[in-house]
């Protein structure tokens, strides 16, 4: 996949991807001797809530996902620079600018990518927990928002089967990665990767109980049902 | 597992296997490492003991030898310059000491692996911070220190970045480069943080070439982190938003690939 296709297009391969692609690589496939039974069939899209907006099913379900946590950051940071905290200085107005930038930069990537396939912009937000006026309140949020879109998108990558698909949502997670580093430095001095594991690795969260964490930020319902699972 | 998962794999293996083998051997070989060699396979997805399994096994464990290479350096890195008394303020030591843990533990954790598969572990080559003499003052000025932090941090997150690819068809793999990936991108922002509070213009993430704050052999690190295009989509002023050349640049780390990441830590290996 190495151009930009429409969605038709890339549905279109979907669908003759078993049986064009398979005859391709019969032959490294006997070798194997492998696996074909226990491959089934794609299961029929579940019905979801009426009224809910369904983020898909296979790559697109879980781009969607990625979206819609860059659509939850992207609209957080807006909010923030324009509500600005009491006492909040030009220095940290820089960061969260620049942040808000990125995120914005990364929620419309996806948009123009999946293109017809993509859920609604701009989906309305629930930010009754947040007070934009206090600087406590903000700095917290940024920093669960930064360690959730974090965790969700490596998340995401585990999951998602196209190499470019992967390539992408790494590239970004990496950035989101740095965001959220120096917004618990803010909360609290060094505690820029104060969750690694005992192998030096980041949290890492699949999209279903992500979704669980993120939904209660829209005013949408979100269905994940057709996600691919861990 | 899916069929379409299977496909992929494979898919991969043939194009990974037969166009770029070759050259990331050659590459490695002169970073002073011996490629691993493979006795025994990776268990990729299922897929066992056949022709196609053995080459995805090299790959991977080429790719675990390739993210070793920037790991065993930036481990060497803080190790030496934390055993310099008076280099890093005592302010902060903490913050180093804690990416030091978390460098040594990427690297306990690949070898482990290396050694599970019966796979040849590289030893660590012999470091010089100075690039030589190039960079005199690395390891006696907290100035040239941090700039060389950085460059490193962010040369390491575009290296993992590039293994994730490599690993590509083993998905607990790649998770795990992925998990790494995220701390040492964690680690550049804090090392920029501190750089930044040193009165360098510079702000945790990567803006364009940053060409302007760097010297030498280091301005390596960041060739080609000046993409604006990503998957044919334009990123600059997308969709009518206000959005420059340098927001368009940081919101996207890219892949160092391996003839990148050999001009850049070639000069720093003796």
């Amino acid at each position: 996949m190495k151009e930009v296709t429409t969605q038709d297009q890339k549905a279109h391969e979907n669908a003759s991807l078993s049986r064009r692609k398979f005859l391709n690589y019969a032959g490294a496939i006997a070798g194997a001797g492998i696996l074909i039974a226990s491959c089934k069939k794609e299961d029929d899209p579940k019905p979801v809530e009426e009224g809910a907006i369904d983020l898909g099913s296979n790559d697109t379900g879980l781009l969607n996902y990625a979206y819609l946590l860059q659509q939850l950051e992207a609209a957080f940071y807006i909010e923030v620079v324009k509500n600005p905290f009491s006492g909040m200085t030009d220095a940290e107005k820089g960061f969260f600018v620049a942040m808000r930038d990125h995120e914005i930069v990364h929620r419309e990537f996806f948009k123009n990518y999946l293109g017809t396939s993509a859920i609604p912009p701009s989906i309305e937000n629930d930010w009754s927990s947040i007070d934009f006026s206090v600087k406590k309140s903000v700095m917290a949020k940024a920093k669960f928002f930064e360690e959730t879109v974090v965790a969700g998108m490596s998340g995401i990558c585990k999951l998602l089967i196209s190499e470019e698909h992967i390539q992408i949502v790494s590239k970004m997670a990496v950035v989101d990665a740095r965001h959220s580093a120096i917004v618990n430095n803010f909360v609290y001095p060094d505690t820029f990767a104060e969750k690694t594991d005992g192998n030096g690795m980041d949290v890492q969260q699949d999209p279903q109980s992500s979704l669980d964490i993120t939904r209660q930020f829209f005013k949408k319902s979100i269905s994940g049902s057709n996600m691919p699972k861990y | 597992m899916k069929l379409t998962d299977i496909l992929k794999e494979l898919e991969q293996v043939q194009s990974e296997a037969f166009e770029e083998k070759a050259d990331r051997r050659h590459i490695l070989r002169n970073l002073g490492f011996k490629v691993a060699k493979i006795a025994s396979p990776f268990a990729i997805a299922g897929l066992t003991v056949n022709k196609v399994a053995a080459k995805t096994t090299d790959i991977l464990a080429e790719a675990i030898v390739f993210m070793l290479n920037m790991s065993y350096m930036q481990a060497d890195f803080y190790k030496q310059a934390l055993a310099v008394g008076g280099l890093i303020p005592d302010s902060q030591k903490g913050g180093f000491q804690k990416i030091l843990k978390d460098k040594n533990a990427h690297i306990a954790y690949w070898i482990s692996h290396l050694n599970k598969t019966g796979n040849v572990v590289p030893t660590v080559p012999a470091y010089d911070f100075t690039g030589k003499g190039t960079l005199p003052k690395t390891l006696s000025d907290y100035k040239a220190f941090l700039t060389l932090a950085h460059a490193i941090e962010d040369a390491g997150v575009r290296m993992y970045l590039t293994g994730i690819d490599m690993l590509i068809s083993n998905k607990a793999f790649r998770s795990d480069a992925m998990n790494m990936a995220t701390v040492n991108a964690r680690h550049a922002a804090h090392v920029r943080l501190l750089r930044r509070n040193t009165g360098v213009d510079m702000m945790p993430w990567v803006s364009g070439t940053e060409a302007y704050s760097l010297v030498g052999e280091i301005k390596k690190a960041y060739q080609n982190e000046d993409n604006t295009n990503q998957l044919k989509v334009s990123t600059v002023g997308i969709n009518g938003f206000d959005i420059s050349f340098n927001a368009a640049t940081e919101a996207f780390d890219e892949k160092m690939g391996l003839a990148d990441a050999e001009i850049f830590m070639r000069p720093f290996i003796v």
